[in-house]
């Protein structure tokens, strides 16, 4: 940076479960005494009541999870203690969802915070994805195999819930007008990748064995559509930016094509994609 | 001849990564170190302070170009022509080289003319002159039963994704820094000062102002500030003086 800093604030405002999470690395095994069953049941987590409904299925799913992938946190932890877990969203991810895979190169002038994260905000979930869809993609009856189902039995992911609003700090040589412009196309950019996502539903929902499941999925595509007219006005300094992992690769990257392939997770509380916040310049 | 201190606190606000030597590498394990001492205890070289405090004094001679910044470059620029005098003094008694002597003056002249505060970080081709000198800041022990120092560190993970049409290219790196929290001490000396034309007084308020920009999270420590880390508090705590 060349020129005088200026400090931004902004408010970031998840609308989906996001996934934080550096994964294997300080991932916490039940077999190695890194936690119990007992904690997962009493820490109001696995929180996907819309799938796990009844009392049976909620203790077999307890019982099954046999790993835990934590969110972001700073310092070292033998154990999965949240209470006393100082976690955070790293500068880095908020950064690197405006920089959209080196294509924006103003991004790099850009100094962006930690936003520190409390703990009862987080919940631990199951990833939910859809499978076993027919590799040739045709949709006769007998090739009607996708599913929506839990991917890796074995494993729960801490998240930061949907509705939750954090304040964070960025500092730039770059006009606010210019941080407005690189806001204005990340956000460019991820209205067409969910649109990618919605025209991607519309491909495979006739794949999908149970009725059910295609109405997980187009409940899905209306809640996209709703965020997509709704609740965002770049008028307003307000945008969405797709966070942290778990995403697909359809809302990874922007993408040149229109027929690119990748995996769909759902948040089964929201029915949207994991990672959907929405910024506000301040 | 004395040596004034000003001894100072920095505590990490978030994670802090100053590049260590490297280390073996594991594949998947952590392949970025911060430094570390020899107790394997973490430290912030004094070179690292020093590296960003001289960032902090460019941007102040830039922007501001008036009261200490100006005073501070004006009294190198009186030390430095007082220095020349007082050496083609000694030079006329000598008869010296011609030619080595118009090269000392050229030198003299130039480094005058560009003589900012950033001389106290010191001046290239000019020893012993009034300068600022960093030591190491060592980590504060809270815990002194502790026989590691793991809880002083985070393992971060960065994962880089590139958009390659074949698929996302992902570029996971894996870095052990200095978790928020911690705190550590250390002193920049304020070396023969007494030598500029402006009292000490002023040089000490200048850095302690200088020092107090880290505060206001622009300016960091370390590596990869632009990607959160490097966040520090910094207090001066004390002032001693150290006769010599």
């Amino acid at each position: 940076m060349t020129g005088r800093i200026h400090k931004y604030t902004y408010r970031l405002q998840t609308l989906s479960s996001v996934v934080l999470s550096p994964r294997g690395h300080q991932g916490f095994y039940r077999a190695a005494g890194d936690f119990t069953e007992e904690q997962i049941k009493t820490m109001n987590s696995l929180k996907q009541k819309d799938v796990i409904d009844d009392d049976v299925n909620k203790k077999q799913d307890q019982h099954r999870v046999k790993i835990i992938y934590p969110f972001y946190q700073y310092g070292t932890y033998e154990r999965y203690q949240p209470e006393e877990t100082q976690y955070y969203i790293p500068g880095s991810s908020i950064k690197g969802a405006l920089y959209l895979g080196n294509t924006e190169k103003d991004a790099i002038r850009l100094q962006v915070d930690d936003i520190r994260i409390n703990y009862n905000d987080l919940s631990l979930y199951r990833l939910y994805k859809v499978q076993h869809l027919p590799k040739d993609n045709e949709s006769d009856e007998s090739k009607k195999s996708g599913e929506i189902k839990i991917f890796f039995q074995n494993l729960a992911v801490e998240m930061l819930d949907a509705c939750k609003t954090y304040t964070g700090e960025m500092f730039s040589d770059l006009t606010l007008e210019k941080i407005c412009d690189l806001l204005e196309k990340a956000h460019n950019k991820n209205q067409r990748k969910l649109q990618l996502l919605i025209k991607k539903v519309d491909q495979i929902l006739e794949q999908m064995k149970k009725e059910e499941d295609q109405k997980i999925l187009q409940q899905m595509q209306k809640n996209i559509e709703d965020i997509l007219l709704n609740k965002t006005n770049v008028e307003d300094r307000k945008y969405i930016l797709i966070l942290g992992g778990y995403k697909g690769r359809l809302l990874a990257a922007p993408w040149e094509t229109d027929n690119m392939e990748g995996a769909i997770y759902i948040d089964m509380n929201k029915v949207l994609p994991h990672g959907l916040v929405t910024v506000t310049l301040e | 001849m004395s040596t004034q201190a000003i001894r100072l606190k920095v505590t990490t606000l978030s994670n802090l990564f100053i590049g260590g030597p490297p280390t073996t590498f594991e594949i998947g394990g952590v392949d970025m170190y911060t430094v570390t001492d020899f107790e394997g205890k973490p430290y912030i070289p004094g070179s690292s302070l020093k590296g960003s405090l001289r960032n902090i004094v460019r941007d102040l001679v830039r922007h501001h170009k008036d009261g200490q910044v100006l005073k501070i470059g004006q009294a190198y620029r009186e030390y430095l022509d007082a220095q020349l005098q007082e050496h083609m003094k000694r030079i006329e008694q000598l008869n010296g080289d011609t030619e080595k002597v118009s090269r000392m003056v050229e030198r003299y002249n130039n480094q005058m003319e560009h003589a900012t505060a950033e001389c106290l970080f010191g001046m290239e081709g000019f020893n012993h002159t009034p300068k600022l000198i960093f030591n190491d800041l060592k980590v504060i022990a809270t815990d002194v039963q502790r026989d590691s120092w793991e809880h002083l560190f985070s393992i971060d993970a960065k994962n880089k994704i590139h958009p390659d049409p074949q698929g996302p290219m992902a570029n996971p790196r894996f870095y052990k820094t200095v978790r928020p929290g911690v705190a550590f001490t250390g002193e920049i000396l304020l070396h023969r000062m007494e030598l500029l034309p402006v009292g000490t007084d002023v040089i000490r308020s200048f850095i302690e102002s200088a020092l107090q920009q880290f505060n206001e999270g622009i300016y960091r420590l370390g590596n990869s500030g632009s990607r959160g880390y490097g966040r520090v508090e910094v207090a001066v705590i004390q002032e001693e003086s150290d006769p010599n």
